[in-house]
């Protein structure tokens, strides 16, 4: 029997959060490109190759600035269960994974000045071998869980 | 027992003056090589400053052995060093993994030992060393340092303390086995790769005008003797591949105690391992291209934490040259944790392709732009790419893997055959993925990750598994079963 994927989506703000993180270095790009249409007259460079640059940066733009975060965030999913954490991810390559509880070292939660603008926060599990995220979950959302697993972890067993 | 300060042996002064050669004379030369060559000054004055230089390192490598001091106090083994800038480090016996006992050549002339601590999760350097003490010392050390003391105490009524516990099983390297092994090595790559790093610094040294002439020379010759040049130098890097593998395999042998392995080994620098039987995370068997015909493999314990064995990646040979069907009986008698299995699952027929696939491309994509712009040697490409697809379908053929009750086994091939046997509560994390050319085929790659050394993992993965087989594992492994 095929396993159900995870219940829980991430916020929906995090769609915001990548875009802007993927448009910044695409609007430095958009500078250029205006600037080097500009000088093209000058330095008689052929219409095509102009017209060509910029359907390719229209192309990029909304790829990596809307269709990418959109697809990222539908695909993310993650569950949280007694003994174990169950998480989905991936653009092309859809990975999903099993972290028991009871190998779970320690879990944070941490900010950027950008998650923190959106009240956002993401939730790192670590093992003795692994560290998986939880990328751009609700701060109230994100310390709950941050407890929640580190509440369930604290199952004994041997060490390692 | 031993709460006073003791000092190295005296002899720590020529390994400390060594490594200060190593690491600051040598590189100082090299890199004021050039300004040198521009000063002018009488030949004196360089004789003058040798014997300064000299007198300076000599000083203070007998200073640090002097300063260098090492007491186990309480349940600590206490080490204080330094010139100037006083360091100590203590370091609780509960903390210890391991305690290695290392004798290079110089060591063995006076009967010395290096003694290594590591403790878990330390980075590549051994967490505390001491460089030189006698045999004995080092030897009544790791027995003082190590974990179980209740053993010891039981036994106080009889023994004098340093007495060993009597192996439970014992297997030593033979002759016929070693020079096998030595033979068989794929220590290849690595002279390969030594030539690789030889060479390109000889390129400074050489006069420009000498490869050119090499060159010439060489393009002048028959292809048939320039075949046998390469060949003479394989042989010449196979006999090097021979000698580093009897140099460090000779003498190997494998001792079990109660919650330890125990390993012996090297012909010039004598090694001696401890390992913590609770400390092995997986087994691994590796069969290299030129073992595995012979019905060959070696045998590695992954281990979690500290730098024991930087050359064997973070593994531990626990022996270096088994017969495959040795081996069954080996790991029952010296790992009864593990199984070794045979009841391979494989891999759907569908994936055959992608395997055969995958490993021609990047061969085409390189032998393209030759064929290109040497359509005579089209016959040769044409032979690298067959190999190429041979290779990937054996890669598929010996993918595979075993699911038991509470034991995860995985086959894979990248040169080499290597199978990971693991325990399930040693899986830190298991992770299943697929993209839209194995979706479009119902395929699926499993990966797991175990601890390995310094908070990193090793994980290990088989591609293109049939669907409801990834299905499995990850049921097998999920405490939810669905």
């Amino acid at each position: 029997m095929v396993r159900q994927p995870p219940e829980n989506f991430i916020a929906k703000e995090a769609v915001k959060v990548w875009r802007i993180t993927a448009l910044i270095p695409t609007v430095i790009l958009w500078i250029v490109l205006i600037v080097l249409t500009f000088l093209a007259g000058k330095f008689s460079i052929p219409v095509w190759v102009v017209l060509i640059a910029w359907a390719v940066m229209a192309v990029d733009t909304y790829v990596t600035g809307f269709l990418i975060p959109a697809i990222k965030w539908r695909r993310w999913r993650y569950q949280v269960f007694e003994q174990e954490i169950d998480i989905q991810h991936g653009i092309f390559i859809i990975k999903r994974t099993l972290v028991p509880m009871i190998r779970v070292q320690h879990v944070d939660t941490k900010q950027g000045p950008l998650l923190k603008r959106f009240k956002l926060a993401t939730v790192t599990i670590s093992t003795a071998a692994t560290t998986h995220e939880i990328p751009a979950l609700l701060e109230e959302e994100a310390s709950d869980l941050r407890d929640k697993i580190s509440q369930l972890a604290r199952v004994d067993e041997d060490d390692v | 027992m031993m709460s006073e300060a003791r000092r190295m042996h005296p002899a720590a002064t020529i390994f400390n003056f060594i490594a200060m050669i190593k690491d600051v004379l040598i590189p100082a030369v090299i890199g004021s090589f050039a300004l040198i060559r521009n000063i002018d000054a009488a030949s004196w004055v360089w004789v003058l400053v040798i014997l300064g230089l000299l007198l300076v390192m000599i000083g203070s490598s007998f200073l640090s052995w002097y300063r260098f001091t090492y007491r186990i106090e309480g349940e600590e083994l206490r080490i204080e060093s330094g010139i100037f800038i006083r360091k100590k480090r203590y370091i609780s016996k509960n903390r210890i993994q391991s305690i290695d006992l290392t004798a290079g050549v110089i060591h063995r002339i006076f009967g010395l030992v290096k003694v290594e601590v590591q403790t878990a999760g330390s980075d590549n350097s051994a967490e505390a060393g001491l460089k030189a003490v006698s045999r004995k010392e080092g030897e009544v050390l790791r027995e003082a340092l190590k974990r179980d003391k209740a053993e010891v105490a039981d036994e106080t009524g009889e023994s004098s303390g340093i007495e060993e516990p009597k192996a439970i099983a014992q297997r030593t390297i033979g002759l016929k086995r070693l020079l096998l092994a030595a033979t068989t090595s794929g220590g290849i790559g690595v002279f390969l790769s030594l030539f690789a790093v030889v060479g390109s610094q000889i390129n400074q040294i050489i006069p420009d005008g000498f490869f050119m002439n090499v060159y010439n020379w060489a393009i002048h010759l028959s292809i048939v003797i320039l075949l046998f040049f390469v060949l003479l130098v394989c042989v010449g890097v196979w006999l090097m591949a021979i000698a580093g593998t009897l140099l460090r395999y000779s003498f190997f042998t494998i001792r079990k105690y109660k919650e330890e392995l125990f390993i012996t080994r090297g012909l010039l620098e004598k090694k001696q391992v401890t390992v913590p039987l609770n400390r092995i995370q997986g087994i691994r068997i590796q069969e290299n291209i030129f073992r595995q015909p012979l019905g060959y493999a070696a045998v590695y314990a992954e281990v979690a934490g500290g730098a024991l064995d930087k050359n064997d990646d973070f593994s531990i040979a626990l022996f270096p040259l088994l017969k495959r069907t040795e081996i069954k009986s080996f790991v029952q008698e010296y790992l009864p944790g593990f199984q070794i299995e045979d009841k391979w699952g494989h891999l759907p027929t569908r994936s055959a392709r992608r395997f055969i696939l995958r490993s021609i491309i990047p061969v085409v994509v390189i032998a393209a732009p030759i064929l290109y712009f040497f359509p005579f040697y089209s016959w040769m490409a044409l032979i690298i790419i067959a190999a190429a697809a041979v290779l990937g379908y054996l890669r598929f053929r010996d993918a595979g893997f075993i699911i038991n009750e509470k034991q995860l086994s995985f086959r894979s091939r990248m040169l080499n055959r290597e199978t990971i046997v693991v325990d399930r509560k040693r899986i830190q994390s298991l992770s299943a993925s697929d993209h839209w050319f194995q979706r479009r085929k119902s395929l699926q790659t499993v990966y797991f990750s175990i601890a390995s050394h310094s908070g990193v993992g090793k994980s290990f993965l088989v591609k293109d598994m049939e669907n409801k087989d990834a299905e499995a594992i990850r049921n097998w492994y999920s405490f939810h079963s669905n």
